[in-house]
């Protein structure tokens, strides 16, 4: 990295202003006073609206930091993250959707035969939402768990132990070195990881069917109610939700205050942060696709 | 020179630094000494833009380093580096390449965009040897003690032949022995190399050896300045009470 590299504008401060970006950091590190009193739950509504609105506006600083960074990204630190949020997240996502899948069918055949009694739509109905929804989803939100407060933690306690400070010491950015590359992993792993915990989550409907209910596998796999739009609608789910775990998680992590209790705070709102991230996000998308293409 | 001119630093309504004035010369060591939270470490976090004073000027080499960008902050971090209190090396990587990251993201001669990772890695090998941790080098920090990766931080510091060094606490948490290798280190620093360091401390063995003039800072200014000598005749009570580690007395401490 030469001299006349565009330096990005700092992400663990204020957009356009480093040197308000240094008294940000500066203040950070001042502990802040003890609340006097527990504030009821009323008066700290407009607060979590704040944090929300804070958090939202400062993930967006991020992403923006990290779309000047891709064109200096370390090739290795990419791989190094697709293995860990990749290949590691492997059995993780296909244990639960495994799971999930077959509770899933298990519960709509139990509820098909009180109501209808058939279960022939059981599969074809399954397959729909698993596409348009479920398995994204699922997928998303176990990644906010494994991955958002993987990152959260990690960035975090490099912050509270100078490691950033010194990261930028050695003329390196810590969203070109830690963030970047694990967004760029996040949105090339998420929707496989989808594809495959999808398949995993079919396999496991179709047994579950066939075992339960005596549904026959040919019947289940029935893919007449998907089309190219739920499963264009699927997959910008999954790659949204890709984006946007590491890049609330590290915002959360940038941003840590305190030892020890700032990091498990930090990881706390990454957690949440990545989680509603998930929900919000696959709402509006799939209403989207519903308004846009029927 | 590193000029410190009538600094000022607050965070919220609390002062920490209330008007600094002080030079650290070519190749001194100068100890800037004080009690825990009255601002050493601020100071020094200033030199290489960690910070931004309220008011007051910082010179390095003559040239003004506050409200420097990013950017134009990089040739200053390259001839100033840094050694951090709790060492701060970086978890994820090895001895050898957290000396080689200074290595690869900075320009030097023959290598405009920083030094090839294999290449820096190799190089990063002699200076883990200068610093007596060559057999160290493909361990990762959190297997060496405090005063192994302490002398892996002096290694890193030094990567990019600094003319300043800035020392935080480099002793706090080390044992005598290591405590006094690292002074080794410093003091040879200066004298072999011809490197300033300012060492932020208040390991009173260290400062009275090694250090060429000594700072102490008060309230947010600069109660003593002198030799070690005279610091330890200074009449000051506040002085007084601080180098004879005296639990009684007008000194308060925040």
């Amino acid at each position: 990295m030469s001299d006349e590299k565009p330096i990005l504008p700092r992400i663990d401060m204020p957009p356009s202003s480093a040197s308000l970006d240094r008294e940000r950091i500066a203040q950070m590190s001042v502990a802040p006073e003890p609340p006097t009193s527990r504030p009821s739950l009323a008066p700290r509504l407009p607060g979590v609206a704040v944090h929300a609105a804070e958090s939202t506006r400062g993930s967006v600083d991020v992403l923006t930091g990290t779309a000047q960074a891709v064109a200096r990204l370390e090739f290795a630190e990419v791989l190094r993250q697709l293995f860990s949020i990749g290949v590691q997240s492997l059995g993780f996502i296909s244990l639960v959707l495994g799971f999930v899948g077959a509770i899933l069918v298990y519960q709509a055949g139990l509820q098909s035969l009180r109501i209808v009694p058939d279960t022939s739509n059981v599969g074809a109905t399954y397959l729909e939402l698993l596409v348009k929804d479920l398995a994204a989803s699922i997928t998303g939100l176990m990644l906010a768990t494994r991955v958002g407060a993987g990152i959260a933690a990690e960035i975090g306690s490099m912050k509270v132990t100078d490691q950033l400070d010194a990261l930028r010491l050695c003329n390196t950015d810590p969203v070109d070195y830690l963030v970047a590359p694990r967004v760029v992993a996040s949105v090339i792993s998420t929707p496989l990881l989808t594809l495959f915990g999808g398949a995993v989550a079919v396999l496991t409907g179709a047994t579950t069917g066939y075992w339960a209910f005596g549904i026959n596998p040919k019947i289940f796999l029935d893919p007449r109610h998907i089309d190219l739009v739920d499963i264009v609608v699927g997959f910008t789910k999954s790659a949204c939700f890709g984006l946007a775990i590491p890049l609330v998680s590290a915002h959360a992590g940038l941003y840590t205050q305190g030892g020890s209790e700032g990091v498990g705070n930090a990881t706390t709102k990454a957690v949440v942060g990545s989680s509603l991230a998930v929900i919000i996000m696959g709402f509006f998308i799939g209403a989207v696709g519903q308004v846009v293409f029927g | 020179m590193i000029e410190f001119l009538n600094l000022k630093k607050a965070f919220g309504s609390k002062v920490i630094l209330d008007g600094v004035t002080l030079n650290a010369e070519n190749g001194e060591i100068l100890f800037v000494i004080g009690t825990s939270g009255v601002g050493k470490s601020v100071l020094i976090k200033h030199v290489v833009g960690l910070l931004e004073p309220d008011s007051g000027s910082i010179k390095v080499d003559g040239q003004e380093v506050t409200h420097l960008s990013e950017q134009e902050l990089s040739p200053v971090r390259k001839k100033c580096a840094m050694v951090f209190q709790n060492a701060t090396l970086f978890d994820s990587m090895t001895c050898a390449q957290n000396v080689a990251l200074p290595l690869r993201k900075h320009a030097r001669a023959g290598y405009p965009k920083g030094m090839p990772a294999r290449v820096a890695e190799e190089f990063s090998l002699t200076l883990l040897e200068k610093v007596e941790m060559g057999p160290f080098a493909q361990k990762f920090p959190s297997e060496l003690g405090d005063g192994l990766r302490k002398r892996v931080a002096v290694a890193r510091a030094l990567a990019l032949d600094p003319k300043y060094v800035l020392f935080d606490e480099p002793t706090t948490s080390l044992d005598p022995v290591s405590a006094r290798r690292v002074d080794s280190l410093i003091y040879d620093l200066s004298r072999k190399q011809g490197v300033t360091c300012i060492v932020v401390s208040h390991d009173l063995r260290s400062i009275f050896s090694i250090a060429d003039r000594v700072a102490m800072l008060y309230k947010g200014k600069v109660k003593a300045l002198g030799t070690p000598d005279e610091i330890r005749n200074n009449p000051d009570p506040v002085v007084q009470q601080f180098i004879n580690g005296r639990s009684q007395g007008p000194l308060e401490t925040t």
